[in-house]
């Protein structure tokens, strides 16, 4: 049985993940590696997560966490820093994983509503506990994927707000497939 | 002719990211300008002489639409070159960018997308100094 068949409200699950991929791909150079579940990467310890609010059409927030061995390779990659290379002055590590959550996001919006609506993203923020949130109040969990990746292990989950119709949303994703 | 370039992004990541990409085409750098929201950006380009500004959308206190506008009021920002490096996917702000003579581009970005952008909004022609790479931002 999948995520989905265990929670129906789990309707982007594999938006989120290929845009996840892709972004950490494109952005970080973080590839996915494939995972047996014996591996001790199925129950990763979380080491820095980060959140990001939007509103708009719909509002809800989206959550990154990943290992902590994942932020410097994350930053040095996203930067382009030789081995051993400091980031340029002023640069705060942590802002690596505060872009990267708002790439997603503004990558993500557009394909489950719709590329003519309008959502304003918030500034991400890294968030004191790094584990993914299990709830929500007045939120609903649409979308989750933890992705296995060459330097560690990450995780995305996706909110939106209760009230939304998730059969437009639905029908919106699938116009856009 | 070195351009002085004003970078406008809430991440420190990103003014890195895009600087660290004006370098990699080659582009004639001047002084480069960062500013961490629109208000900042304004200000920056109140007190220096900037020949491009790249700006992100979605950014606290005042966001990229709201400085383009305010700057397109202006006798010194009516025509300066503005390129907007956001993840927006809404292409009813992306048209409302360009009408106000904004170029666009998405994140993730690839160094020939900033390259591209700034010789099409400058008209500007120059022999690249380094070797791009195919590296996306």
């Amino acid at each position: 049985m999948n995520q989905h068949q265990q929670n129906p409200t789990l309707i982007f699950n594999e938006t989120l993940e290929d845009i996840a991929e892709q972004t950490f791909g494109e952005l970080a150079f973080m590839l996915t590696m494939p995972q047996d579940e014996g591996d001790p990467a199925c129950q990763p310890v979380w080491g820095y997560g980060a959140s990001v609010d939007f509103t708009g059409p719909f509002d809800g927030k989206l959550f990154v966490s990943i290992t902590a061995e994942m932020m410097e390779p994350l930053a040095a990659n996203m930067l382009g820093l030789e081995p051993g290379e400091e980031p340029p002055e002023g640069v705060k590590v942590e802002d690596a994983l505060k872009e990267l959550l708002n790439v997603i996001c503004g990558n993500l919006l557009p394909v489950i509503a719709d590329d003519k609506v309008i959502f304003n993203i918030a500034s991400p923020e890294i968030l004191a506990d790094p584990n993914p949130p299990g709830t929500i109040p007045k939120n609903l969990c649409v979308g989750e994927s933890l992705l296995p990746l060459d330097s560690g292990v990450a995780c995305i989950k996706l909110f939106v707000d209760e009230a939304v119709d998730l059969s437009q949303l639905q029908q919106g994703c699938a116009n856009d497939d | 002719m070195p351009l002085n370039i004003l970078v406008v992004d809430d991440s420190s990541v990103t003014r890195a990211m895009i600087i660290k990409t004006l370098k990699i085409i080659g582009l004639p750098l001047g002084e480069i300008y960062q500013a961490a929201n629109g208000l900042e950006g304004i200000e920056a380009l109140e007190e220096n002489w900037v020949d491009i500004a790249l700006v992100d959308v979605n950014m606290p206190i005042m966001n990229g639409e709201e400085m383009l506008r305010q700057l397109r009021e202006t006798p010194e920002g009516k025509n300066l070159p503005v390129i907007m490096v956001s993840t927006e996917g809404s292409q009813t702000r992306i048209e409302s960018l360009q009408e106000q003579g904004a170029k666009f581009v998405h994140k993730p970005f690839a160094p020939e997308a900033i390259r591209q952008a700034i010789v099409e909004i400058t008209g500007i022609s120059y022999e690249p100094t380094s070797t791009e790479s195919d590296t996306d931002f």
